[in-house]
């Protein structure tokens, strides 16, 4: 990419129409839109187009998003993303946690933008927050937290019990 | 749980309409806008994510008894990932046969356009359908993986896959077929499309994709620059095993027939080594850039290697059979080329090092035959020969040989080779035949380092003695050069003729770190003791009492030099006069009451002296020997004597004083009325003073006519000198060996013998074993009861 294409800016259109300017390399943290300029070869004309429409998401969570990649663009990428890495919850910076710090349906929003868009960053994060939400809760606790209902029947239940009695204690 | 927009179930058979008309774009190579491009992500994203979202929000009753929730989901997304991957397969693989019936009839440059087109086209294409069926990877395809299933890939590779098996493998022969023709034509100096084998070879490199696993595969898409990233990452890591085996063999193979057949050629036609050799530089140099240009660099060294093989290798006897006229001819510059031609095979340099060797040696004898008529050999010109063969080929090895240490060996096997035995040292006694070299070598210092009248300034001086050093390391008899030296040496200090002392510091420290200090320690004493002895003579010089001084009448000076240092002189008797020997008496009474119990002795024969005459019609001073003054000192009494009388009066032998008698005589200074010719004089001679001796000098130096000893016989006695000293050497090497060893085998005694002289001389195998013999009847060492060939210390 080169310099030019780095600093221009590239129009994404939300499922309600609204239109976002974004800089070209705040962008790129999204795999979805970086790997379409690519292939369609948009970085190397002038003028990058129509808005690209971002039909799954929202204008209110494609803002949010917006503002996390403009927060994260400069970070140095993740060396080693195996699965050999030890998996945490507690390593969420607390910029993240202040942004995340929203309703639970706009936090779901958000991993499901993060999915679409294909933003890893943001989609671990986001998932480590609902991870941190279930962690050290009994299931009622959950069930509370999370507005789920019961629908196990006693039997149910007792089996289900049984099967996971290993991992109680 | 609110459900976003996509709640709505898809339609399979909609959504697959729409896809195949988006991946007819894609592959027509149609425009396709970002606004098409999202659209048929976004389906592909939903209908991947519609059974899960629906499946969350009404649970079917089927399910309950299913004790891990979300297994059915599972089931659902898994069928619909693979009904869609069974999809896309289909419809590349029917791309890619309707796109291979368009190229059967091709063939040649015509297929190779076609293929390299449609291969570009092909990759672009399906890296927009891994784009857009992004999600499919991310999710169906990379469980499916991480679940260890065959035969499923990532969509970009297994476009890759299809085309390589439905495209490539059809007709692959010809596609190489016509690439190898085309560099043959490029080979034959005609100017091809290169671009067309540099797409065959990027298309084969990519084609490497299915080599490592599965795993790897899906980490690196996981990974942040996945879709896009990939397929090149893949590239990188240059998997290459499609473009080695179905290219890269027949290619090797290709180029070894094509230069076995052009050397073949150019040898029987031209024949010329100097030609042959440049062509091969070119073409090792083309090769190169052939590879870097159109080719995978991973093919250099394999190309290299069979280039090499083919010009080089099987060539080499043609090289070596060249490498001697070159030599001849001191055609440098080809010399350096076969060495660089050479050192790039297997035991190429080998028989050139054997060649090279052979040739030294060969120039070095017939430089030294040149020069070896003349009876006394010139010091400077012998040892200036053998500095310019060995600097010859000294230049040769670095500069067209780089420095190579094979060649650097060979030069030194050939440097000690005619540097010890040689046409010049043939000519001498057989005695003296192994030492000579090293008695030219200590002539030739001497002649450096003795005052002169065209004196080396002090850098060509420094150089000079540099040069004798490179000599001296290939000399094998070290022992007589230093025998040698000593003796010179001893000359330049008591006769004060040393031209600088600096100098003569400075090559024994030379000496000194080539040989190791007790070589020099003798040399270093020497230099001592001069020096003590000049304090000595100041202060008798200040004991003397006016009487004494006036009694003396004469100025006097005293060497006193420890006799274990210095080499043997003759000790004559003579008679001293009068007016001499009372400064003898004078010194002796103060070195005696200086110091207890040691001995004076007075070596006649090294000192000098100087005679004013009053007799002549002019004043002269004459330099003289001891002995030369004290017969001079007895015409002060009477103008004549007999040999008989002046044998009688000096005490000297018969044999010494008609020598003296005619080295003055020589000079004018005395006559004779009969000739005096040999040794042989009869007594009743009349021997008388010249009165109308006449010189236009006024200084005359009479000694220099007797110094002129025999030179031959003076190399005997240093000669056996050696053998004496060597036969110690080898003795107490042998105990100091036995010491630490306590048990040795004969061989390996020997071979350690050997060895550790190796610095000093190179000891005879006789010796050595008579020196065992003799360490055996003293009692140092004896035989093994048991065995016969080891020897036991006995301490």
């Amino acid at each position: 990419m080169t310099d030019a294409a780095q600093e221009r800016s590239i129009k994404l259109l939300s499922s309600d129409n609204e239109t976002f300017q974004v800089p070209r390399n705040v962008i790129r943290l999204s795999n979805t839109i970086n790997t379409l300029l690519q292939d369609l070869g948009l970085d190397d004309e002038e003028d990058a187009g129509d808005a690209i429409p971002v039909q799954n998401v929202t204008s209110t969570i494609l803002k949010k998003v917006i503002a996390w990649c403009q927060h994260h663009h400069e970070d140095p990428v993740a060396a080693d993303d195996s699965d050999s890495r030890e998996k945490r919850t507690d390593d969420i910076s607390s910029w993240d946690v202040e942004f995340l710090k929203v309703d639970q349906g706009t936090l779901f929003e958000l991993i499901l933008a993060a999915n679409y868009l294909d933003i890893k960053g943001l989609l671990d994060v986001s998932c480590k927050t609902v991870a941190n939400m279930i962690k050290g809760k009994s299931p009622e606790e959950i069930r509370r937290t999370f507005n789920i209902k019961n629908d196990f029947t006693p039997e149910e239940e007792e089996q289900i019990r049984k099967e996971n009695a290993w991992c109680e204690d | 749980m609110g459900t976003p927009s996509t709640s709505r179930k898809p339609d399979a058979v909609q959504v697959w309409n729409d896809l195949s008309n988006g991946l007819n774009s894609a592959y027509n190579r149609e425009h396709i806008s970002s606004q098409d491009y999202m659209q048929l992500y976004s389906s592909v994203y939903n209908y991947c994510t519609s059974i899960t979202l629906g499946a969350n929000s009404t649970r079917r009753p089927e399910t309950r008894n299913v004790p891990t929730p979300g297994r059915a989901n599972q089931e659902d997304t898994s069928f619909m990932g693979h009904e869609l991957y069974q999809k896309l397969k289909n419809y590349v693989t029917d791309y890619v046969l309707k796109v291979r019936e368009r190229g059967v009839d091709l063939t040649g440059e015509s297929l190779l356009s076609f293929y390299t087109t449609e291969w570009e086209n092909f990759r672009f294409s399906s890296r927009v359908m891994n784009g857009i069926f992004a999600y499919l990877n991310r999710h169906w395809i990379k469980r499916e993986l991480d679940e260890g299933h065959e035969d499923i890939y990532m969509i970009y590779t297994l476009a890759l896959m299809i085309w390589k098996e439905h495209m490539f493998g059809g007709m692959k022969d010809k596609v190489i077929d016509a690439v190898l023709e085309l560099i043959k034509k490029e080979r034959n100096g005609d100017i091809i499309r290169t671009a067309y084998i540099s797409g065959v070879v990027e298309c084969l490199v990519e084609l490497g994709i299915d080599e490592y696993d599965a795993a790897e595969s899906a980490g690196a898409t996981a990974a942040s620059a996945a879709q896009n990233g990939a397929p090149r990452r893949n590239a990188d890591r240059a998997k290459l095993s499609v473009y080695k085996t179905e290219f890269e063999k027949r290619f090797l193979e290709a180029t070894h027939d094509f230069y076995k057949l052009e050397s073949a050629n150019f040898l029987q036609e031209e024949g010329n080594i100097t030609e042959y050799m440049l062509k091969v530089e070119k073409r090792l140099q083309e090769e190169d850039n052939r590879c870097q240009l159109y080719l995978n660099s991973a093919t250099s060294a394999p190309l290299a290697a069979c280039c090499e093989e083919v010009l080089i290798a099987s060539r080499l006897e043609v090289f070596q059979n060249e490498f001697g006229g070159l030599l001849e001819k001191n055609r440098d510059e080809d010399l350096a080329r076969m060495f660089k031609l050479c050192d790039r095979v297997a035991n190429g340099l080998d028989q050139l090092r054997i060649g090279l060797e052979k040739h030294i040696t060969k120039e070095g004898h017939e430089a030294l035959a040149r020069i070896a008529d003349g009876n006394a050999m010139d010091p400077r010109v012998y040892v200036n020969t053998l500095l310019e063969v060995h600097q010859r080929y000294l230049k040769l090895v670095q500069q067209a040989f780089g420095n190579d240490p094979g060649f650097m060996q060979a030069l030194d096997k050939a440097a000690t080779s005619f540097m010890n035995k040689n046409e010049v040292t043939k000519k001498a006694p057989a005695s003296q035949q192994n030492s000579k070299s090293a008695e030219l070598l200590a002539r030739y210092c001497d002649q450096l380092l003795k005052k002169s009248s065209k004196m080396p300034d002090e850098n060509e001086l420094e150089e000079l003695l540099n040069k004798i050093m490179i000599i001296f390391k290939y000399i094998d008899d070290k022992d007589v050069f230093s025998k040698h030296y000593t003796k010179f040496f001893s000359k330049r200090l008591i006769n004060e003729m040393s031209a600088s002392d600096e100098a003569e510091a400075n090559f024994i420290q030379k000496l000194k770190s080539s040989c190791g200090y007790e070589y020099t320690s003798r040399l270093s004493k020497m230099v001592n003791d001069t020096q003590v002895s000049k304090d000595l003579a100041s202060e008798f010089k200040e004991s003397l009492s006016g009487d004494k001084k006036s009694k003396m009448g004469l100025e006097f000076n005293i060497l006193v030099l420890s006799s274990g240092s210095w080499p043997q002189f003759p000790t004559a008797t003579l008679n001293l006069p009068n007016r001499l020997s009372s400064s003898i008496e004078y010194f002796a009474e103060f070195y005696n009451a200086k110091f207890n119990g040691r001995r004076l002795t007075w070596v006649y024969s090294q000192s000098r002296g100087e005679l004013t005459t009053h007799c002549f019609s002019k004043k002269y001073v004459f330099t003289s020997t001891t002995a030369q003054m004290a017969m001079l000192l007895l015409f002060n009494e009477q103008d004549s004597y007999t040999v008989g009388q002046l044998i009688e009066a000096t005490a000297l032998d018969s044999k010494s004083v008609p020598q003296i008698v005619a080295s003055l005589i020589k000079n004018d200074v005395l006559k004779s009325d009969k000739e005096i010719t040999g040794e042989e004089v009869s007594p009743d001679t009349v021997i008388s003073l010249n009165q109308e001796y006449s010189n236009k000098k006024v200084r005359v130096d009479l000694s220099k006519m007797t110094i002129k000893q025999d030179t031959n016989r003076e190399n005997e006695v240093v000669q056996k000198n050696v053998e004496e000293d060597r036969k110690n050497v080898i003795s107490a090497c042998i105990v100091r060996i036995m010491k630490t060893r306590k048990e040795l085998k004969h061989q390996a005694l020997m071979t350690e013998v050997i060895q550790q002289l190796s610095n000093r001389f190179k000891p005879k195998i006789d010796m050595i074993k008579r020196s065992i013999g003799s360490m055996i009847e003293k009692e140092y060492i004896a035989r093994s009861k048991d065995q016969n060939d080891l020897y036991v210390y006995i301490s």
